[in-house]
């Protein structure tokens, strides 16, 4: 447990949709009552990063896996549950006492396009949270540190006085990097930090982390839908399904022999290039929304294997072996 | 095999401030009925507009240059507006991208399938139109298709959306589909879903079908033919299998080697250096030259045209020997 870099705690982050007083009340049972409608999007989730390790987080829209990644950073507050940063808990500081964790959990997000300033030259973009961060840093200093970014990111120092309008999109996700890399972090969170580029640039961009991570022993939580990119790259993989995790474990077992049916359905329907499509299996039904979330394992109207535990008792994450949880009451008994 | 879609050097232009630039440039490809072609390249390779030129929906400042796109015989770059409309999203339909975009919001799934239906055969009633509607709403597997039919796009998720745009390009009984990346918008488990829905379809009904696509693994589970783009030109085709199996053209290569294959946990990936030129900017010669890791001296000058390479592909590369002219090779 103490040798975690980053570890959560029965974590829950739910979110308030339910608008002003007005819009809350409701006539029921004889009197006007106030109603909140919560989006439970991440429910009692457990795990730990070990320090220098990929933890990929997987799961479809809408399974809570970016707010997962949002709460940990500090960027949404729990509602409840705890988040250590090196045995030492983070979820409850103010911002004041975050500063220091700041420098060392950094986030690369998504859209390239979104997350850089367009009005901001990509020296001032990587500059910001330098000066911020580091105060005492001399002018010369911040410009060596600038250009040293740049080159262990595979882009020309000299570009530092473009705006983001002039770069394509992989030569941007490799200034966002560079934003995060700058205050020399330990932890990053990238939240789809390929998803939005081509084929070829996703190679250059996931080498590029790789080698990053190599060089200066990062530690990532890689939050992503792509599984064969996950598959790649990752030491750990927790899959998640509507806000809760259904199944944590080493990647290399966990992608020959799934276990929970939901990731066994989830790995079947991944696109191969050999063209076999003859052992996918396909799921009844859709994904319930997180506003309404189903009684006891949230998969149960879907799952193949369901009866009335199921129905009736959430699943907790058991340790099947090591290296390998999954919260599944088929597998529990040894239905599946 | 009879053929149904003949794309003969198309040339796509778009007239920008400071000149036309040529976005896809010599394009040609035969389609058999009910044949499944898979078009791939990244953003900006031309893929999606010889997909809108096939129907002659390219708009301003876009044009066709020149080439011919003929199907059944008929060169529908040329057509009249009113011959094409009996055409188009009559015998050829269309699925975009977005479900989500291509649906009116404020208007029920019911009047939009009977609206489309009775825009192309105006002596159709509304009663044997809403027939059809659920016929074909049942086709692409929605349950209860009586009380969807009342619904509006909002009630339905992303997939079912997806399925409507299905049904609804399934309304005509057309003899071609033309899908502009129809799953990319959607989870992989429903992607799973569509893709099998599409080859259902296509079996089932005879259709013949362009999946646009920037997927190589889509293609791979979909289409018989592949045509690889690059930089508005097709740069290999050939059978699917043969072409994921064997790349011919160093662009290919690259791109199949630059994906994450099952097992190689950890391991640096393929990559190509650089990145696809803008149209303005297209190098002289083969325009993959400069990323190009075989590159030779007659690539910086002159354009390959398709040739045969050793299996039976046809690659637009240097490094094949030209001996039988493409005119007469057919796919």
């Amino acid at each position: 447990m103490s040798a975690n870099i980053l570890t959560v705690n029965k974590l829950y982050k739910h979110f308030d949709i339910s608008g002003g007083v007005m819009d809350q009340l409701r006539w029921r049972d004889g009197r006007l009552q106030r109603h909140k409608t919560l989006v439970r999007a991440v429910n009692n989730l457990s795990f730990g990063l070990l320090p220098g390790e990929t933890f990929s987080v997987v799961g479809e829209s809408g399974c809570g896996k970016s707010t997962l990644g949002r709460t940990i950073m500090g960027l949404y507050p729990p509602n409840s549950g705890e988040i250590f940063y090196r045995g030492a808990r983070i979820d409850n500081l103010n911002h004041k006492q975050l500063l220091p964790y700041r420098k060392k959990m950094q986030m690369v997000f998504q859209d390239p396009y979104a997350s850089l300033n367009p009005r901001k030259t990509i020296r001032q973009t990587l500059e910001a949270p330098l000066r911020y961060h580091y105060p005492q840093l001399t002018t010369a200093e911040v410009k060596d540190r600038v250009e040293e970014v740049m080159l262990q990111v595979g882009s020309d120092p000299q570009w530092v006085t473009r705006l983001p309008h002039e770069f394509s999109g992989g030569q941007r996700q490799r200034m966002s990097i560079a934003r995060a890399l700058i205050v020399d972090p330990e932890f990053i969170v990238a939240d789809e930090p390929i998803s939005a580029l081509d084929v070829s640039i996703q190679a250059q961009i996931l080498n590029l982390m790789m080698d990053l991570q190599q060089q200066h022993q990062l530690t990532y939580l890689f939050i992503a839908h792509d599984l064969s990119v996950v598959e790649h790259i990752s030491d750990r993989v927790g899959v998640m399904y509507l806000g809760t995790m259904c199944e944590l474990s080493d990647t290399a077992p966990l992608f020959e022999t799934p276990r929970h049916p939901y990731t066994q359905a989830l790995l079947s329907a991944i696109p191969r290039l050999s063209g076999d499509r003859s052992r996918h299996t396909r799921l009844k039904g859709e994904v319930p929304t997180p506003i309404n979330l189903p009684s006891g394992c949230v998969f149960h109207g879907r799952c193949p294997f369901a009866d009335q535990r199921c129905i009736a008792e959430v699943p907790p994450l058991i340790l099947l072996e090591a290296g390998r949880q999954v919260a599944c009451h088929a597998v529990e008994e040894g239905r599946i | 095999m009879t053929t149904l879609l003949e794309v003969k050097d198309l040339v796509v232009k778009f007239a920008l401030r400071g000149g036309d630039v040529t976005a896809t440039n010599g394009v040609s490809f035969d389609l058999a009925r009910g044949e499944r072609l898979g078009l791939v390249g990244e953003s900006g390779a031309g893929k999606s507009v010889t997909g809108f030129s096939i129907i002659n929906l390219i708009s301003q400042p876009g044009y066709i240059a020149s080439g011919a796109v003929n199907f059944h015989g008929e060169n529908l770059a040329t057509m009249s507006a009113a011959r094409l409309r009996t055409i188009r999203g009559n015998r050829i339909s269309m699925i975009f991208q977005d479900p989500m975009m291509t649906l009116n919001p404020v208007l029920t799934i019911g009047t939009q399938m009977i609206e489309t239906l009775m825009t192309h055969n105006p002596q159709m009633g509304k009663e044997r139109a809403s027939g059809i509607a659920l016929e074909k709403l049942r086709k692409v597997h929605i349950p209860s298709p009586e009380k969807r039919l009342e619904q509006y796009p909002h009630e339905f998720s992303g997939g079912m959306r997806q399925r409507i745009i299905i049904a609804i390009a399934l309304l005509t009984d057309p003899e071609l589909i033309i899908a502009d990346e129809p799953t990319t918008a959607l989870d992989v488990t429903i992607q799973a879903e569509i893709m099998d829905l599409l080859i259902e379809l296509c079996e089932t009904e005879g259709m013949g079908m362009i999946l646009i696509t920037h997927d190589l693994a889509v293609v791979a589970q979909v289409t018989q033919t592949v045509a690889v783009m690059y930089a508005g030109r097709v740069v290999e085709k050939g059978p699917t299998q043969d072409v994921i199996a064997r790349p011919q053209h160093p662009y290919t290569q690259g791109l199949i080697a630059a994906l994450p294959q099952s097992g190689g946990h950890g391991r640096r990936l393929n990559q190509i250096p650089g990145m696809m030129p803008t149209l303005k900017d297209i190098p002289l010669g083969c325009a993959f030259n400069p990323r190009c890791p075989q590159v030779m001296g007659v690539c910086r000058t002159t354009t390959p045209v398709l040739r045969r390479a050793d299996n039976g592909v046809l690659a637009a590369c240097h490094l094949y020997p030209l001996s039988i002219p493409t005119e007469q090779v057919r796919l």
